[in-house]
């Protein structure tokens, strides 16, 4: 008996049949791992890497090692950081014009435990006293000295994240801007060091990138890069050199561009120049030709709340997406906030303000007397979510009228309060 | 989100992930391979010139990531002695037969395996004219082929496709009936 043997119609018409295949992962799963991956592969390492990037290798691990080591010797430190004192002055001067105004020789006391960062390790500095995991070890002198003069020892239970410039060169801090794992947010974290020469201050910036886990915060694994950082010609500026361009994609160069310019922000530089192996600018996918990229030293954001999941810490953050309003808008659209992305208002809806007015730089915000501010820790939040957006906005000092309460955290609201110089201090 | 992403996901992302599904024959790597190629979408769309469809475009740029995934997936041994071809060498794949395929008729699960008798061109026309519905034209757009050689591909597929299921059916492995 003869077989049937298939004609072409029916082997077309079977493979019509074929079941249709669906990608059942989620539209916002896709979209997270093609960011990751698309900065991730900038880590990967070409299996024909030319000499000199072995070189380079070779050359990074003497240079690391080199400032590893004097770290076992903290009295060493603090006696060459003293002795610059006047190297970290210059360098606070240039984090903004408002910080000038507000000199005050106790500054360096406001260092105050952050509360939010439990899971970090420990780089605090000597004086940093180890902090419980809601921050309440607050210790005398990391409170500002109009509160010691009160005497309310219940602040102390609320314990501020931000950092402070300080004049005498003892501390000072590095910020590293991490975007969130949609790069719907870039999240400045700001870590303390005793460095305070600029070069020290960016060897401990790229170390801090190589080290730095940001899963555990909740953000994008973004870090390290595969460029080369170093101080520019000029004073205020830092070069970016690209040597492998071929990964560079418009999703990629929004999220660098963006968290580049927010971490030398913080750095106190205001401009950044590009180079291509050595070559002036960089070809960038959207921006085309990009020789160097000013950075605006007042970019007028307002700060949300940032969280990824309950688990993760809370984090101030800057709204990149609504940008150049004024300070009233701002203040509104921090309260008015429809949280979206892990992102949420950091005013509270019941915290009445009755006016914002600006003069001579100061802000002053009227709080209305039928809701008097609450001593917890969405109330300081609040306080420092308005702090840093009126430094965005280039203020140089915040008074709150009617708050209901003479201090909060390290916060003394009789005063004018200064301006920080970086959010989200953690260890 | 980008606004690029929303777009290609809505209008074309199903198809670009079953196209690459029944190209590598495993829900995994497709998985991956959809992903990459919205990589290489960013990277390229400003050369995308509009003179092709978005939709044959994307399916060129799935193609090519496929072919690149079986250039890597050879040992470098077999890549330093031989220039491969894509026209003339099969697929030998060793997957299992995906999950996908586990409910249906056997006929039809013996002609998906067909397929991987197939040249990677050959499988290519078949999968983009029969499962995914493109036109002649719309293929010869994928490949960057002329009309006539993706009809004759096509016509080598089909023949090549009824031998390998005429013989197995001869050999009784699979009776094939009236599919």
């Amino acid at each position: 008996m003869k077989r049937y043997e298939i004609s072409d119609h029916e082997i077309q018409e079977a493979f019509k049949m074929l079941p249709k295949i669906t990608d059942n992962r989620d539209k916002e799963e896709i979209f997270r791992n093609i960011t990751r991956s698309s900065i991730k592969r900038k880590k990967t390492i070409r299996w024909m890497p030319a000499a000199a990037s072995i070189a380079a290798i070779i050359l990074f691990s003497i240079l690391a090692s080199s400032y590893i080591l004097p770290d076992h010797s903290a009295d060493e430190k603090r006696s060459s950081s003293q002795e610059l004192a006047g190297e970290v002055k210059k360098l606070d001067t240039s984090e903004g014009a408002e910080q000038e105004t507000i000199d005050d020789s106790d500054k360096q006391d406001q260092n105050s435990t952050t509360e939010n960062n439990s899971g970090e390790t420990e780089e605090a500095s000597e004086e940093q006293k180890p902090a419980d995991k809601e921050g309440t070890t607050e210790e005398s002198s990391e409170t500002v000295p109009e509160k010691k003069d009160d005497g309310v020892s219940k602040a102390a239970s609320l314990s501020s994240s931000l950092a402070f410039s300080s004049d005498t060169g003892k501390q000072s801090y590095i910020t590293l801007a991490v975007p969130d794992k949609q790069i719907q947010y870039i999240v400045p974290i700001t870590f303390e060091t005793e460095k305070v020469e600029k070069q020290e201050l960016l060897n401990e910036l790229l170390d801090k990138m190589n080290t730095i886990n940001e899963e555990d915060l909740g953000l994008m694994d973004f870090y390290p890069l595969n460029l080369s950082i170093a101080l520019g010609k000029e004073e205020g500026t830092i070069n970016i050199d690209f040597t492998d361009k071929n990964d560079l994609n418009n999703l990629y160069e929004f999220g660098l561009k963006t968290a580049l310019e927010d971490t030398f922000r913080y750095q106190g530089f205001h401009k950044i120049t590009f180079s291509t192996e050595g070559k002036p600018g960089v070809e960038l996918p959207e921006s085309g030709m990009v020789p160097e990229m000013t950075i605006e030293q007042t970019p007028k954001r307002s700060y949300l709340i940032y969280q990824a999941e309950e688990s993760k810490p809370k984090f101030l953050v800057p709204n990149i997406n609504a940008a150049g309003q004024t300070i009233e808008e701002a203040i509104k659209e921090m309260q008015n906030f429809q949280p979206v992305n892990s992102a949420s208002p950091s005013i509270p809806g019941d915290m009445k303000i009755d006016k914002v007015a600006e003069q001579s730089g100061r802000l002053t915000i009227t709080l209305s007397k039928e809701t008097p501010l609450k001593d917890d820790e969405s109330s300081l939040l609040a306080i420092e979510a308005i702090l840093l957006t009126a430094k965005d906005f280039g203020l140089s000092a915040v008074l709150f009228e009617n708050p209901g309460l003479s201090s909060i955290g390290p916060y003394d609201l009789t005063k004018d309060l200064e301006m920080p110089a970086a959010p989200n201090k953690i260890q | 989100m980008d606004s690029v992403f929303q777009r290609i996901y809505e209008n074309h992302h199903q198809d670009l992930f079953q196209f690459l599904f029944y190209m590598v024959n495993n829900r995994e790597t497709a998985e991956d391979l959809v992903q990459e190629v919205y990589i290489r979408v960013y990277k390229s769309f400003e050369q995308f010139e509009g003179k092709s469809s978005e939709k044959t475009w994307l399916y060129s740029i799935a193609r090519n990531t496929a072919i690149d995934h079986f250039r890597k997936q050879k040992s470098w041994k077999q890549r330093l002695l031989e220039n491969f071809d894509w026209s003339k060498n099969e697929i030998k794949d060793e997957q299992p037969l995906p999950e996908e395929f586990l409910m249906e008729k056997e006929e039809l699960r013996f002609v998906y395996e067909s397929l991987d008798h197939c040249t990677v061109d050959q499988k290519t026309v078949i999968i983009l004219r029969y499962i995914q519905d493109l036109s002649i034209t719309e293929t010869a757009s994928v490949l960057g082929w002329t009309e006539s050689k993706v009809k004759t591909t096509q016509h080598r597929a089909l023949k090549n496709l009824k031998k390998i299921i005429n013989e197995q059916s001869e050999k009784g492995g699979v009776r094939i009936e009236k599919i």
